[in-house]
């Protein structure tokens, strides 16, 4: 007989429908570390940060490059802007903390250069940052809506 | 375990928006605010007002918010 590894359960919130969970946000090249409230997203292949969100950290979005693949939303195609460094991501519950590294490529989603300003305005209002299956590949999900659980399933 | 506190102080915040969502998105509708401490200490009705408020705090430290009371359907 062993014991099992107790689980590593990391709990979010459901704020006004929408599965919620923070997430320390660490650039050690830009000397970023931004507790980021992520939309748990199972839908997204990848996780972003948003224009709105990067620039609070102290990121300034106009010097970040266009990746090289192009995105696709309900809005259609898009370009979106990379953090070609190293990102960590920390979740947090009462006795634990786990850190997860991105080496590269982390996705920032900023409004098209020639979206007009009122256009522009709305997408900052209401685009999130999302924690795609990049990141919650690792974890079983529970969503419901008392409950948001993240369980850490190991590499 | 550095960060505990900043997610201590997140979750709050989070919690009191979730707790007062209701009558926020109904003193603030269509505009952003911005929670500190689990108070709305500002509400602006462009981004760019918002953000230029939020960088006097640790962003750690804030939630900004845009509050909407007219459903709108997301698809992410």
């Amino acid at each position: 007989m062993f014991a099992l590894p107790s689980s590593r359960v990391f709990k979010g919130i459901n704020v006004c429908g929408q599965p919620i969970i923070p997430v320390l946000f660490e650039v050690p090249a830009y000397g970023v570390s931004k507790i980021v409230r992520f939309l748990v997203d199972t839908g997204s292949k990848v996780s972003l940060i948003t224009e709105m969100e990067a620039t609070l950290a102290g990121i300034d979005c106009g010097t970040l490059p266009f990746a090289k693949d192009i995105s696709i939303g309900f809005g259609g195609l898009f370009k979106h802007k990379t953090l070609n460094y190293l990102v960590t991501l920390t979740f947090s519950s009462n006795n634990d903390e786990l850190k997860i590294n991105h080496n590269s490529g982390f996705s920032v989603i900023c409004p098209p250069e020639n979206l007009e300003p009122k256009n522009r305005e709305i997408m900052l209002r209401h685009t999130p940052c999302v924690l795609g299956m990049d990141i919650l590949s690792k974890f079983e999900v529970y969503l419901s809506k008392r409950r948001v659980e993240l369980i850490y399933l190991g590499d | 375990m550095l960060s505990k506190s900043l997610f201590v102080d997140s979750i709050k915040n989070l919690q009191f928006l979730n707790d007062n969502y209701d009558r926020l998105v109904k003193e603030y509708n269509n505009k952003w605010i911005i929670i500190h401490k689990q108070k709305v200490i500002k509400s602006e009705d462009t981004s760019e007002e918002a953000l230029s408020f939020a960088r006097r705090y640790d962003p750690n430290s804030i939630l900004m918010k845009y509050m909407q009371a007219e459903e709108i359907a997301m698809f992410f």
